[in-house]
């Protein structure tokens, strides 16, 4: 239960990382390595201006 | 194997509950693109610690990274062929710029860096395209930044540290080079539309 409890809240922390990193790219140009992944429609929720 | 481990990662959220299925692609994007962001950085040091020059591939990698997010520039179909060339590319630049003396050549090359910079950015790629506003906000934003980098690196060249001036001008000059390729394809492409 506890172990599962953890886990809830490790899934949570990793969901904020990802959220800052999305807000990040859908206000940018691109990513700042060589490649590209293809961007998914939803991406658009995390622009600041719309 | 970036996708795997994405994809890996979203279904153990997705059992936690933290996202939904229906955000899995969503997810799978931001994990991809987090490794890519991280990734130069960890090459660069990595580089930097066999070649005893930590520090000076931070200063090198930290504007290359703050400009290319928002200038963009040129990027290849396949993520292991972008892995093998950054690795590649970033590598060599440290090895060069730790053999080149802060002249003015150095200098020059900073200066066409940024009118460069402001002329063609953002390159957008494929893959993520952006619309006429923030094409307009990003170029702003790029020619912000590549000034300020600018402004570092001239008083990092009158307060004679011309060492630690050269880095701050290769992370400005590798972005404004990658976006050439893009730039000149666009022109062309441009130039047999009007023929």
């Amino acid at each position: 239960m506890k172990q599962k409890k953890q886990g809830r809240s490790f899934a949570g922390t990793v969901v904020n990382l990802l959220n800052t990193s999305l807000t990040v790219d859908a206000n940018t140009t691109s990513c700042a390595y060589f490649y590209q992944p293809e961007a998914p429609k939803e991406l658009s929720r995390f622009k600041k201006s719309k | 194997m970036m996708r795997a481990a994405a994809g890996y990662i979203t279904g153990w959220l997705i059992r936690h509950s933290a996202i939904t299925e229906e955000d899995r692609s969503l997810y799978e994007y931001a994990i991809c693109s987090l490794i890519l962001t991280i990734s130069p950085l960890i090459i660069v040091i990595t580089g930097g610690c066999i070649m005893a020059l930590v520090k000076e591939s931070i200063l090198f990698i930290l504007p290359f990274m703050v400009i290319r997010k928002y200038s963009g520039g040129l990027h290849l179909k396949h993520a292991w062929a972008c892995l093998l060339s950054s690795c590649i590319v970033l590598c060599l630049c440290i090895y060069v710029t730790a053999r080149i003396p802060c002249n003015g050549i150095v200098s020059l090359l900073m200066l066409a860096a940024v009118i460069s910079l402001g002329i063609f950015s953002p390159v957008d790629s494929e893959n993520r395209q952006l619309d006429s506003q923030e094409k307009k906000k990003y170029k702003k934003i790029t020619i912000w930044i590549a000034m300020a980098f600018f402004a570092i690196y001239v008083l990092l060249l009158l307060l004679r540290l011309d060492y630690y001036a050269k880095w701050i001008a290769a992370g400005l000059i590798l972005p404004a080079i990658s976006q050439i390729p893009v730039a000149l394809k666009r022109i062309s492409g441009k130039y047999r539309e009007r023929n």
